[in-house]
């Protein structure tokens, strides 16, 4: 297969991502772009986020106008890749992203058999009707209930179509579009986020058998560690306690690859290495979750860094697509003022999710004595058609040895 | 302009060829003293002489074989079949030398030859002189298959079989030689491996050719009064198809109606529907629908035969109930 020449569909930035509106091309056919060039600005109910590319490609043409609004997986741009072998398997994966909305049936929809299509609901569509719906994202599901369960043909979602009082495009002529552009790149949406946290964790709770388990993290020899560490640089080379927690948490899910990977169409597929999702919550309402990839491989310097710049990113709506995609694990924190112990929801198509309580001083008795120790309580929510308890058990109690020893933390052994 | 019959068309080809290419002979069964089973050589034998018509023995594949050599030698012989059911008998000539020489001798040798058979069923000739076998031959490669539908078609297509360096073969439907029009004055027409959109239309493409093009031509006048907007694709050359010409139109009205005097079953329809399922599909807006040849042999009696052959009424039945937008009718499709 050529790879030289092909799609950029619109990505998605999560479970919770059926659509996208394209707010802003900043390149034009024929641009020479580098990887890591953000090339457009696409609005989702997150916000407005940048589109950077995944290799260095010549932009053949550009398949979207200003303002569309398709469903993730359609393409937006046509590419020509320049050299490289390193950038294909990355350029698949930017290309290959498919619809994740299962009720939005593909335009590769394969062939079904009675039988198969007695136990699913797959709706009855002439092939044009359905390729018309899907590409004005109607529902076929509401179009077969609007006819009263008809096959649906090409007239009816004609109809259907008619009855929408204004596309996209007629939008975009009526008011002036810079206007439109600058207003989404100034925040996200507030109740479509909610909605879309809700369907997500809805569709989690209810799909995702989750099992618990909580740990308390003895961080005293971290904070010792780390306050040594902070004392000897400048103010702003100081580490937080959270970077060296996400080195060590990406370090363990290392070594229990059941915990760390995605579960799609009743398969699990491990990750041969750790992008770790950070929940971030955004001033206003709302959770984003930028993804730290190749975690295990970072000191808490480096992860210092990309939080510092991710989170600054985060709440003011300019994170990049290549910073929302494919993250194997989630953890999120309390946060300082928070409570003690917290359990979350498994953020699918992931498996596991590691949440942190606030950190503070407990009495402990160790090595015989009672002593005052910082603890953290650490909890584990995880996927129980992939992994079992000893495995949750084993990757927490491995975080706290972990933690006992953290000037390994500062040395990355690959 | 006065109107002409197709047997008119056909022999005026003939004529035209004999009289311009000195290297053109019309050899069959019945051809020179009796003019033609079907009347087209009427007077030939005696305007040529029986060095150029020549009446052949009852031995299809004989003479299909001795015209083969007469083209490998440099003629241009029109080798007249009675009729398709009897070209059975040269299909050993036919599909083993016409078709293969050009190939087996790595491109040394060509069959410029022409085959005109009679076919089609309407003139109570029963079982075993009705049929229409052409998705038979269109089925091999090294042949090309032409099925005149027009009298214009009728009139010219031979010119450019003859000027084809390799082995043509030309169905005449029996029921269009008394059937009439208006000749143009040109030889102005597609070439032979064009298919032709009779009539334009947005709503149904009805697929058809050669002695059902008139019949698809009426159904569309009479859905076009009930307010439909009908398209006839008329196929002319069934070998090579041309497969373009069919999807584009499929593509812009969504329907697709076959029309075919011959049995359904792995037949031209049959392959017509599969171009259609391979490079239309997603422009399909109902089921592929096909009107054919009843699949028994063509019976004897007037009433039995017209009830196995696709007529005007039944085509316009169910491209209605193709155009019926409660689609009430597709659920019996599925």
């Amino acid at each position: 297969m050529n790879n030289a020449v092909h799609d950029l569909n619109m990505p998605s930035f999560g479970a919770d991502m059926a659509k996208g509106t394209l707010v802003e091309w900043l390149v034009k056919e024929g641009d020479n772009i580098k990887r890591g060039s953000v090339i457009a600005v696409i609005d989702t109910h997150k916000g407005a986020i940048d589109l950077d590319l995944f290799e260095d490609a010549i932009i053949e043409k550009l398949l979207l106008e200003e303002g569309q609004q398709v469903t993730v997986g359609t393409p937006i741009a046509r590419l020509r890749s320049i050299n490289s072998d390193s950038t294909i398997a990355d350029n698949q994966q930017q290309s290959a992203q498919k619809p994740l909305d299962s009720t939005e049936p593909e335009i590769t929809a394969p062939h079904i058999s009675k039988e198969a299509q007695a136990s699913s609901d797959f709706v009855l569509a002439t092939p044009a009707a359905r390729a018309l719906a899907i590409k004005h994202q109607l529902s076929l599901q509401t179009l077969s209930a609007d006819n009263n369960n008809k096959i649906i043909t090409l007239a009816m979602v004609k109809a259907a179509l008619e009855q929408i009082p204004s596309s996209p495009e007629q939008e975009r002529t009526q008011g002036p579009q810079k206007d439109k552009a600058q207003q989404s790149k100034t925040g996200f949406d507030k109740n479509a986020m909610r909605l879309a946290i809700s369907e997500t964790v809805t569709r989690s709770k209810q799909q995702i058998p989750h099992y618990y388990l909580s740990q308390r993290l003895d961080i005293t020899a971290l904070e010792q560690y780390l306050q040594a560490h902070n004392a000897s640089v400048s103010a702003e080379l100081r580490i937080l306690l959270a970077a060296p927690l996400l080195c060590a948490i990406a370090r363990t899910l290392m070594k229990n690859k059941q915990l760390n990977g995605v579960y799609n169409n009743n398969t699990f597929f491990p990750s041969n290495t750790v992008n770790l999702a950070n929940a971030i919550n955004l001033r206003g309402g709302g959770l984003v979750m930028p993804v730290i990839r190749d975690a295990q491989t970072l000191t808490p310097a480096l992860m210092m860094d990309l939080l510092k710049q991710q989170v600054a990113r985060a709440r003011n709506s300019s994170l990049r697509v290549s910073e929302l995609t494919d993250g194997s694990c989630t953890v999120t924190s309390i946060g300082d003022r928070g409570a003690e112990k917290m359990f979350a929801v498994i953020y699918p198509p992931q498996v596991a999710i590691i949440a942190l309580g606030s950190a503070h001083q407990q009495v402990m008795v160790v090595d015989g004595e009672v002593q005052i120790r910082s603890v953290i309580e650490a909890s584990l929510a995880a996927d129980h058609r992939v992994s079992d308890g000893h495995i949750g058990a084993r990757l927490l109690y491995q975080l706290n040895q972990q933690l006992q020893k953290p000037e390994q933390l500062w040395n990355v052994e690959i | 302009m006065d109107e002409v019959t197709f047997r008119d068309a056909f022999k005026a080809a003939i004529v035209e060829a004999l009289t311009e290419d000195p290297r053109v002979f019309l050899m069959g069964e019945d051809v020179g003293h009796y003019g033609g089973c079907y009347a087209v050589s009427k007077g030939l034998l005696d305007k040529f002489g029986a060095q150029r018509i020549i009446d052949t023995p009852l031995s299809e594949s004989g003479f299909v074989g001795a015209g083969i050599g007469a083209a490998v030698g440099g003629m241009r012989p029109i080798v007249e079949v009675m009729t398709v059911n009897f070209s059975l008998l040269a299909l050993d000539q036919i599909i083993n030398n016409a078709a293969t020489l050009r190939h087996m001798s790595g491109g040394q040798i060509s069959v410029p030859l022409v085959i005109r058979m009679a076919c089609g069923a309407g003139k109570q000739l029963a079982a075993q002189h009705s049929h229409s076998f052409e998705g038979i031959y269109a089925h091999v490669p090294g042949l090309k298959v032409l099925y005149p539908g027009t009298i214009a078609d009728a009139r010219y297509m031979l010119k450019m079989a003859l000027a084809d360096p390799d082995p043509v073969i030309i169905f005449e439907h029996v029921m269009l030689y008394n059937q009439t029009g208006v000749l143009p004055e040109t030889d102005n027409i597609a070439p032979m491996e064009k298919a032709v959109i009779r009539k334009t239309g947005t709503d149904l493409s009805i697929i058809t050719w050669g002695g059902c093009l008139y019949k698809a031509m009426q159904a569309a006048e009479l859905l076009e009064a009930q307010g439909f907007n009908i398209e006839v694709v008329d196929l002319r050359c069934l070998r090579p198809l041309d497969r373009e010409t069919i999807i584009d139109s499929v593509r812009r009205t969504h329907k697709a109606l076959i029309v075919d005097e011959s049995w359904k079953t792995a037949g031209m329809s049959a392959e017509i529907s599969a171009i259609l399922a391979e490079h239309a599909l997603w422009y399909l807006d109902a089921p592929v629908r096909r009107v054919c040849g009843v699949e028994v042999p063509i019976p004897y009696p007037d009433h039995l035969e017209q009830a196995c052959l696709p007529q005007v009424k039944q085509i316009v039945e169910v491209a209605l109930q193709m155009l019926d937008s409660s689609n009430s009718s597709m659920g019996e499709v599925l």
